[in-house]
């Protein structure tokens, strides 16, 4: 397929088709929380966000990262951000600008930011998927294993963050 | 060390798959139930993957499932009669008259619900994988579990002393 | 007869006829979710007739026996006419939330079907993670009820939002850990491979009867409770008690709109009674499936019958039970149900690795399951006993008691 300015760029297979719908849906839902003016709406489009951020990890065949992302993310954290909306009064009437007087810094630091990362992504020499992974219940059965046994430091860390997150939680919000 | 692929080329097919696909490609089809092999439809199906097409099932259904209750509510807007009056359009708060604004501050005890439940749901969700894989685990590591589940019944117990868990 | 094998041979017929690949697999998939959508939406005027009916009857009416036979087409007849009602939006609502939330709040639930296993190998999908599939997909529905609650401008509808999201929060957790109960046990969390486990072949013959709540009667009754709970079923429906409060998230909606919370809140429960019926009852499994030709068609009764049975159940403890208040539901989950799980999965995973063999591992977990529920049952019933002398205690006037004293001694004259 011939694009302007001479581009190359092969057709699409449908796999990629629908990756690219995907991604665009991430990428425009994300979008949408910055320019939202109302928070609530932001909230709504991060919601989205994690969506597609979860179809991603379904196109890299992760499929239990996927699940993980949608109940974490969409079921709780989401809550999370709606609750404390609420609680602070003054973000809820919303109509606030979401620009402030520090955007053209901002978005300069954005773009550079952005343009670091392309030349990262496009430096790095990815690793080409060989065999095809065979995703059945097994890996997840691996990943399981894989948490108490080679990385069961990290798990009983995270245990103990966890645990501290439940004692920090009464420290916040209690009523008082 | 393979050879560095553009974005796009990493999620191609295989070229081995891709060499059997065109040779199914040009299949004639002289026996005409060849086509009800589970074999032409993988190679016609661009590669997807037995899981992905599971998941593009999903897709398709989320679509339907959007578009099925919303041509509903819009065919209820069209058959339904639009006489909006003031009063009828005013929200319903038991006859009494709205008094300030409806948004107001909630209380932090919901929040304190969220935090509780955001640390179980992702202790439960650690949990699963290692339930999967519970039949081949070892000792070491079922006690590893163990503990970790106890850490979580430390922190239920601190916050129940400390009257979290009570709705106020 | 597997549902795979049909989309293979539809597609491919439609591949024959010149389509691509992706396209044919498309137009058969759709094919496949649409059947699976329109049975949802549909069952659901079957599922409020039976409702209707049963709490009828137990309040000692008749209920709806007009429209058809028996009164069937009465639902058929409410729902042309919440069609033809007017689709009214409140003044100053927040437009995107407020026609948003009904939508989501029905393919939330519709998307659910997807993974439930009618009969052996009729299935929409076979997910690797259908059991967290159910979880995480059910969190669309706590944000459809935010949604509605903030999109109304309505007080009312603004605060029941929020309780009902802290309330299906809570319950979630119980709900959670009594699914990792069966996956711990059957080492996984595909629904085909759940229920396959579940047959109990006696000389060759599937009985289809080794059901896992036989195993583990406590984590069956966690999930039902929880589940009635996650439904907003009596006694958990104290946010929309419709005798008594405005319908608490939905007040604003009308027409087809509030069709949408209705259909989405009755094929919940359905669903919830499904996965019940599959995680501990055996889902499609009972005498006879493994039978070459009628086995998938008596799997599919034998679903349909069991998922039925709890729906009746469910709908039976709605028209038996009072409400409870808001505290005593978060303390029963909070306090009792995320306790009462936590020791139930710990002892399961003590007593799974026993060197001893599988059946008797089975023994042991039944009997600690009856055992946990019993202590709880006793520390309950002890706590309750207290709590009801304390509550006559603060409901009795102070003077009365002291009046009631001086008569006793006769010096009250």
């Amino acid at each position: 397929m011939q694009l302007p300015l001479g581009v190359e760029v092969p057709i699409p297979t449908f796999e990629q088709f629908v990756f690219i719908q995907v991604a665009l849906l991430t990428a425009v839902a994300a979008l949408a929380v910055v320019m939202s003016r109302n928070l609530f709406h932001s909230a709504l489009a991060l919601t989205l966000t994690f969506f597609g951020v979860a179809g991603i990890y379904v196109f890299l065949e992760a499929e239990f990262l996927a699940v993980s992302q949608v109940l974490v993310y969409v079921g709780a954290i989401a809550m999370l951000i709606a609750f404390a909306i609420m609680l602070t009064r003054s973000m809820m009437y919303g109509r606030t600008s979401p620009l402030n007087n520090q955007w053209g810094k901002s978005s300069l630091f954005a773009l550079l930011f952005f343009m670091g990362l392309l030349a990262f992504a496009r430096a790095t020499p990815w690793p080409s998927a060989g065999e095809p992974v065979v995703a059945d219940e097994a890996l997840i059965a691996e990943l399981g294993r894989e948490f108490v046994t080679t990385y069961v430091v990290a798990f009983e860390v995270l245990g103990l963050l966890l645990l501290l997150a439940l004692v920090g939680a009464v420290m916040l919000a209690r009523d008082r | 060390m393979a050879k560095p692929l553009r974005f796009c080329e990493t999620i191609d097919m295989q070229p081995r798959e891709k060499t059997r696909l065109q040779r199914v490609q040009t299949f004639p089809i002289r026996n005409r139930y060849a086509i009800l092999s589970r074999e032409f439809v993988k190679f016609h199906t661009n590669g997807f993957s037995a899981m992905l097409s599971q998941y593009f099932f999903i897709l398709v259904m989320s679509g339907l499932a959007v578009v099925l209750p919303v041509s509903a509510i819009v065919m209820g807007h069209f058959l339904g009669p639009r006489r909006p009056d003031e009063i009828k359009n005013d929200i319903y708060e038991s006859g009494v008259e709205t008094i300030g604004e409806t948004w107001v501050q909630f209380r932090a005890q919901y929040y304190l619900i969220g935090l509780v439940f955001v640390v179980f749901d992702v202790e439960a969700l650690f949990l699963f994988p290692i339930a999967v894989a519970y039949q081949q685990l070892e000792m070491f590591a079922v006690f590893a579990t163990i503990f970790f589940v106890l850490l979580l019944v430390i922190g239920l117990l601190y916050d129940w002393r400390k009257g979290a868990l009570e709705w106020q | 007869m597997q549902i795979t094998q049909w989309s293979d041979v539809l597609s491919g017929w439609l591949m024959g006829m010149g389509l691509p690949g992706w396209a044919a697999i498309a137009i058969v998939y759709g094919v496949g979710s649409f059947i699976l959508i329109n049975y949802g939406m549909l069952s659901v005027l079957l599922l409020i007739w039976i409702t209707r009916k049963a709490i009828s009857r137990m309040q000692d009416r008749i209920g709806p026996n007009r429209v058809g036979k028996y009164g069937l087409l009465q639902t058929v007849a409410d729902a042309a006419k919440l069609l033809s009602k007017e689709d009214i939006t409140p003044y100053q609502a927040d437009k995107i939330a407020y026609n948003l939330s009904p939508v989501l709040a029905v393919s939330g639930v519709l998307m659910l079907l997807a993974v439930v296993p009618f009969a052996p190998g009729l299935s929409g999908v076979d997910l690797n993670i259908a059991a967290l599939y159910i979880v995480a997909l059910g969190s669309i529905g706590i944000m459809a009820a935010l949604m509605a609650g903030w999109g109304s401008n309505n007080k009312y509808a603004l605060l029941a939002g929020f309780r009902v999201v802290a309330q299906l929060l809570s319950y979630e957790i119980p709900l959670v850990l009594a699914i990792l109960t069966v996956v711990l046990l059957t080492g996984s969390m595909r629904f085909g491979n759940i229920v396959e486990i579940q047959s109990l072949h006696v000389a060759g013959f599937n009985l289809g009867l080794g059901w896992l709540g036989i195993v583990m009667p406590g984590a069956l009754i966690v999930f039902f409770i929880s589940s009635l709970a996650e439904a907003e079923l009596t006694p958990f429906d104290l946010l929309e008690a419709e005798s008594e409060l405005i319908a608490g998230f939905h007040i604003e909606y009308s027409g087809m709109k509030f069709a949408m919370f209705f259909l989405a809140q009755f094929l919940n429960a359905w669903i919830l009674a499904a996965v019940g019926v599959t995680l501990f009852l055996g889902g499609w499994q009972g005498p006879g499936v493994g039978l070459p030709v009628i086995g998938p068609l008596l799997g599919l009764g034998y679903f349909m019958i069991k998922v039925y049975g709890i729906y009746v159940l469910q709908q039976w403890i709605r028209g038996t039970f009072p409400r409870i208040r808001i505290d005593q539901m978060m303390s029963f989950a909070w306090k009792v149900l995320v306790p009462l799980m936590i020791g139930l999965i710990l002892i399961q995973a003590i007593i799974q690795k026993l060197p001893t063999p599988v059946a008797i591992q089975y023994v042991l977990i039944f009997i600690a399951n009856v055992g946990v529920m019993a202590v709880v049952a006793y520390v309950l019933q002890k706590y309750f006993r207290e709590e009801q002398i304390r509550t006559k205690r603060s409901f009795e006037p102070k003077s009365l008691i002291g009046a009631m004293q001086v008569s006793d001694e006769g010096t009250m004259y």
